[in-house]
């Protein structure tokens, strides 16, 4: 059998400026903005607008939704099987990766559940994206009652578009910075490693709270096994809504923190064992079932650790513990990956579900904690949101200098495939 | 820096058991155990002791409070140190509230206990509550390490976490950055788990009984069923003095005792934790005999077990309260009581 390999050839973006031509040189992408508007056009939106905000600017762009790297499969100059492209391939083959930069797409379609990127600040300290030169979509709903489910997919469709035609950019550079190839290869000489499995829990909640497998609705997928490719190739697309802290973003998704540091490590200190993902329903019985198949999937790559992640919090916290048990009595150990929400004092319980089971949890952050945020000199979006998002304090207001709010509302803050430095301790 | 220590009646030097039910006073400086403290703290002043009966603390916790929280802004506190408390129950409640009052100020409580206080796992989330010996033989101890703590914060260096610092873990969660991502922390944490090697989860998870409910009651119409409240319903006055919180006993109470009628007219709420004027109107609201009584006389149920047992479950701690379970349900099994309605507040 032809094994897997997906090479990524990493072009590094230094800095992005519109031009009149589309090009890649020297580390400087040049966007034709009209063509660019061209390409994502759609008489949903009144107007779309691109901006771009770069790293240590005194810039905050409010209403986020969601983040996306520019990818291109270089054979097929395509990268969203099912979602915008067909299924010529995915997770083999040669992407090309934008490194630096990133599409971020901001609406306010649920009004209370987007986030902020701030360029600078304390608030950049806490977001991964802050360090990425933002391709900002600025999108207004023609019809100011347009439904949040057409709103969040036009939005959702609008950024993997934009993601594409600045990706297909790449193609027009002849050299690239570095490579790297990825693939399962099988071990000889380090049979005694540990097989370390992985599986992703990931929303599929509905109420605008779920994430697209090749553009498949996770609330209509069971738990199915995944080869870590498809992840970093685009397969999985965020349409999640939820808590912009600790949210998954597609960027994410294609920058796979725990994918990255499993292949890193393969054959190191430990062996890849491979990996599933489960969605995390509101349903007790769903939540059952996932835990249960999940874990019989998980047992088919015979590790002796599986690590599990969760999105959101609450009761995704219930999938969690439910896969923990299923796992451990099925004699895989197992290590947890999540955030805790100990109250802004940190003196509340941190877990909304526990398990005796649960010995081995690594948490990226108590989620609840309050920031101060400097006023920025420019905001792209709606600074009016602010005091509506999802944990902002309810006397939150951009009053004179500063802004007291918690780090809810800062996209990827605690990230939960563990992307960030953020930790709790007990003390 | 400013400090209040808090001493209760023995440790104040105004008596015994006795005395327990003397009310909150204030002395200025220090006394008691507090001159060696004194001795031995830098840059920092006892300016204020306050001594307060054990029993009189628990028993008039919100007269108790007001006045603690006053003193502690009349004096302008910087510090207040309370104890130590070593294995005295009463005095580790008090000393522990007391150190709420100063976290509800936002000010920082210092105590000592010994490891086995009740006051210790309710409060310590409130103060750095430092260990002690089980009793005052290790006073000499306890006052050197709270007062070379005062002494660090009074110099305004950072106070470390618990294992550096050698106070009792508070069980507050705190951000801090690691060097290592979350992904890597996680891997290397299966790895180590996976060879059988240590590592250190970063929650600990708490770990509580799985309680198995009882079959359902086939028929209601020959059951006898208890009424049983954590809500703090007692007779006028309180006679048996059940504490407002985590109350270190259960009662069994008859209409009898609330005035002979099922309108319980002479109850009252023990219970500190919840608003307790609309029960206090009617008891019925919390323990609902009138409730129980119809459905007997309708036959709905065969019997009510005419004594309802009574505490009060704010903040119990998980222990106690399952003592106290299974005490009921011993004696309702004794009495031929086959069902029991909870009430809670």
């Amino acid at each position: 059998m032809n094994r897997m390999n997906l090479e990524l050839e990493w072009i590094n973006i230094r800095d992005v400026h519109f031009g009149l031509e589309d090009s890649i040189e020297d580390g400087i992408l040049t966007i034709n903005k009209e063509a660019l508007l061209e390409a994502v056009k759609n008489p949903i939106f009144s107007s779309i607008d691109v901006e771009i905000a770069k790293p240590g600017e005194s810039v905050r762009i409010i209403t986020v939704k969601d983040v996306i790297e520019p990818r291109i499969k270089v054979e097929t100059k395509s990268c969203f099987p099912g979602i915008i492209d067909g299924y010529e391939m995915c997770g083999e083959g040669t992407t090309r990766v934008l490194k630096g930069c990133c599409v971020t797409t901001t609406g306010r379609i649920i009004g209370f559940q987007e986030g902020i990127i701030d360029m600078s600040g304390p608030g950049a300290e806490y977001c991964p994206y802050s360090n990425l030169i933002n391709i900002v979509l600025v999108a207004e709903p023609a019809d100011s009652e347009l439904s949040p489910i057409l709103h969040e997919r036009a939005i959702r469709i609008l950024g993997v578009k934009a993601a594409t035609h600045i990706g297909r950019i790449g193609l027009k550079s002849s050299a690239v910075d570095a490579k790297k190839e990825y693939k399962m290869t099988k071990l000889v000489d380090h049979t005694s490693l540990p097989k370390v499995a992985y599986l992703q829990l990931y929303m599929a909640q509905g109420l605008l709270h779920d994430d697209y497998v090749y553009g498949m609705d996770a609330k209509t997928l069971p738990s199915m096994m995944m080869h870590p490719n498809e992840l970093l190739d685009s397969a999985i697309v965020s349409g999640n809504c939820v808590t912009s802290s600790d949210k998954t973003t597609t960027y994410d998704f294609q920058n796979h923190p725990v994918i990255e540091q499993l292949y890193e490590r393969h054959g190191k200190d430990l062996e890849f064992a491979g990996m599933a993902i489960s969605p995390i329903s509101t349903v007790l019985a769903e939540k059952e079932r996932g835990a249960m198949v999940s874990i019989n999937l998980i047992s088919q790559l015979n590790p002796d650790v599986v690590i599990i992640s969760q999105e959101g919090g609450g009761n995704p916290e219930a999938d969690l513990m439910l896969c923990c048990e299923r796992a451990e009595k099925r004699g895989i150990k197992t290590v947890l990956l999540m955030h805790d929400n100990p109250g802004a004092d940190g003196t509340s319980e941190p877990l909304a579900n526990t398990s005796a089971m649960a010995d081995a949890i690594i948490t990226t952050g108590n989620d609840n904690v309050y920031l101060d945020l400097p006023k920025m000199q420019k905001n792209i979006g709606h600074i009016d949101a602010l005091r509506l998002l999802s944990g902002s304090p309810d006397d939150c207001e951009e009053k004179d200098e500063s802004i007291r709010t918690g780090i809810l509302v800062i996209m990827g803050a605690a990230n939960e495939l563990g992307a960030g430095k953020l930790c709790s301790i007990e003390y | 820096m400013r400090v209040i220590h808090y001493l209760n009646q023995f440790f104040g030097q105004v008596g015994g058991e006795d005395a327990a039910y003397t009310p909150l006073e204030v002395r200025q400086g220090s006394l008691g155990p507090g001159k060696a403290l004194q001795a031995q703290l830098e840059n920092a002043e006892i300016v204020a002791t306050v001594i307060c009966g054990d029993n009189y603390f628990v028993e008039n916790t919100d007269t108790v409070e007001k006045q603690m929280a006053d003193i502690i802004s009349n004096y302008q506190a910087d510090i207040v140190i309370a104890g130590p408390a070593f294995n005295a129950g009463r005095y580790g409640m008090a000393c522990g509230n007391v150190c709420k009052i100063a976290f509800d100020e936002g000010i920082i409580a210092i105590s000592g206990m010994y490891k086995e206080n009740p006051g210790l796992d309710i409060y310590k989330v409130y103060g750095y509550i430092f260990p002690t010996e089980i009793n005052a033989k290790g006073m000499k101890d306890a006052i050197a390490q709270i007062a070379k703590f005062a002494n660090k914060i009074a110099r305004g260096e950072e106070i470390l976490f618990s294992e550096d610092e050698g106070y009792f873990k508070r069980g507050i969660r705190k951000n801090i950055w690691k060097e290592k991502s979350g992904a890597e922390r996680a891997v290397d944490m299966a790895i180590a788990k996976a060879l059988g090697q240590p590592y250190k989860t970063e929650i600990v998870v708490p770990n509580f009984d799985r309680i198995v409910p009882s079959k359902p009651v086939l028929d209601l119409s020959r059951a006898k069923v208890a009424l049983i409240t954590s809500g703090g319903i007692v007779p006028k006055g309180n006679p048996d003095r059940l504490e407002a919180l985590s109350a270190s006993k259960w009662m069994e109470y008859t209409v009898d005792d609330f005035g002979g009628n099922y309108d319980l007219k002479e109850s009252e709420v023990a219970h500190g934790g919840y608003d307790p004027v609309y029960a206090n109107e009617d008891g019925n609201r919390v323990l609902p005999a009138d409730a129980m009584i119809e459905l007997e006389r309708t036959g709905y149920i065969g019997e009510f077990y005419r004594k309802m047992f009574v505490t009060v479950g704010n903040c119990m701690e998980v222990l106690k309260a399952a003592r106290y379970g299974k005490e009921m349900a011993a004696k309702l099994i004794d009495e031929g009581v086959s069902c029991a309605i909870l009430t809670s507040t």
